[in-house]
């Protein structure tokens, strides 16, 4: 490494944040540079200093229930009243119809002869299965993703309560005082 | 998750179980607990409205913070005179954990004040990464910033705070 990197670097590095391979390179770094160390430093007491605040007040389970009530009572009158149902599901039943709409368009313009070419048939497929496929893309761009969505990326505090997280701390040899 | 598409009590199942981290993000940056509670139930009443904005290529948890961040905001803009310095939710004393003593007690508050002196948007950061336990990556997602910028914004707010605690406590 040339010269000392950016101080925002450092801050990924006392959040957990920088990959293996380059937090290597800054441990390397820090052992020969007074400078870094001491604003790496600096950065840890400012997590620090977010430790020593008194923990969130934890949410009431009154809250908790009334927060139930209101997402369930918005499904309700999402379904109940389907000018506010914006749900992808909606456009999707639109989509759906559009792509029967070109089905028939496709069956009515065929050639008039007592029954379709094998090409016909083969065409129709390719027309069906791009049909389905822009389907599917549509309902897995909205909806089924929202809700089948996997974790984050590595969290750097995965093991640290809610609302009482602190930056992971980085290997106790690349620490200095 | 293992939520099966199109069932809306999942989708309900799913924000429920960010409630209490939002509302510890929310709690942080107004200062009361009833407003954080209230703001809470709006991000996720505002989430289920507008899931059809939501895109899959980002992060799901940046994108219900955003909604939690952009709710502070307004209430923030609705009742600036009262803005909150310190939680008053709490009394001066409890600004550090329970068993601490006079010395910590004292810092927490320091701390605490500090906080409230930050840049707005210099304490979202750090209040995301720290309480909504979300990665430099993902607030960026969330703010629609740069991460150098994201950076940047910790970087000031993690000095300030920093010179408030001594070297020796290291």
């Amino acid at each position: 490494m040339t010269g000392c990197p950016d101080a925002t670097e450092w801050v990924l590095y006392a959040s957990g944040e920088v990959a293996a391979g380059r937090r290597h390179e800054l441990d390397e770094h820090l052992q020969t540079c007074p400078a870094c160390q001491a604003e790496l430093n600096s950065l840890r007491r400012g997590f620090e200093a977010l430790d020593t605040l008194a923990p969130v007040p934890p949410l009431r389970a009154d809250v908790l229930h009334a927060l139930r009530n209101r997402l369930a009572a918005e499904v309700r009158a999402t379904h109940a009243c389907p000018s506010r149902r914006r749900h992808p599901v909606r456009w999707l039943a639109g989509a759906a119809a559009v792509a029967a709409a070109v089905l028939v368009a496709v069956l009515i313009n065929l050639p008039e002869s007592p029954e379709p070419t094998w090409t016909d048939v083969a065409q129709m497929d390719e027309e069906i299965v791009e049909i389905t496929a822009g389907l599917e893309l549509l309902e897995t761009d909205t909806f089924a993703t929202v809700l089948d969505f996997t974790p984050e990326e590595k969290e750097p505090s995965q093991n640290i309560p809610a609302g009482q997280g602190r930056a992971n701390p980085v290997p106790a040899a690349t620490q200095h005082g | 998750m293992t939520e099966r598409p199109g069932e809306a009590e999942d989708l309900e199942d799913l924000l429920v179980s960010f409630a209490p981290r939002v509302y510890g993000l929310l709690f942080r940056m107004v200062g009361r607990r009833d407003v954080a509670e209230d703001l809470m139930q709006e991000t996720m009443v505002r989430a289920l409205r507008n899931l059809d904005t939501y895109r899959p290529e980002g992060k799901f948890r940046a994108w219900l913070f955003r909604i939690a961040v952009n709710q502070a905001r307004d209430w923030f803009r609705r009742h600036r005179r009262e803005a909150v310095s310190v939680p008053d939710e709490l009394p001066a004393s409890s600004y550090a954990p329970p068993d601490a003593d006079a010395l910590e007690r004292e810092r927490a508050l320091s701390v605490e004040q500090a906080m409230a002196r930050l840049h707005e948007t210099d304490r979202e950061v750090l209040l995301m990464r720290y309480y909504g336990d979300m990665t430099f990556k993902s607030i960026a997602q969330a703010t629609d910033e740069p991460i150098g910028t994201v950076l940047a914004r910790a970087h000031r707010a993690l000095k300030k705070l920093g010179d408030l605690i001594p070297e020796d406590v290291q």
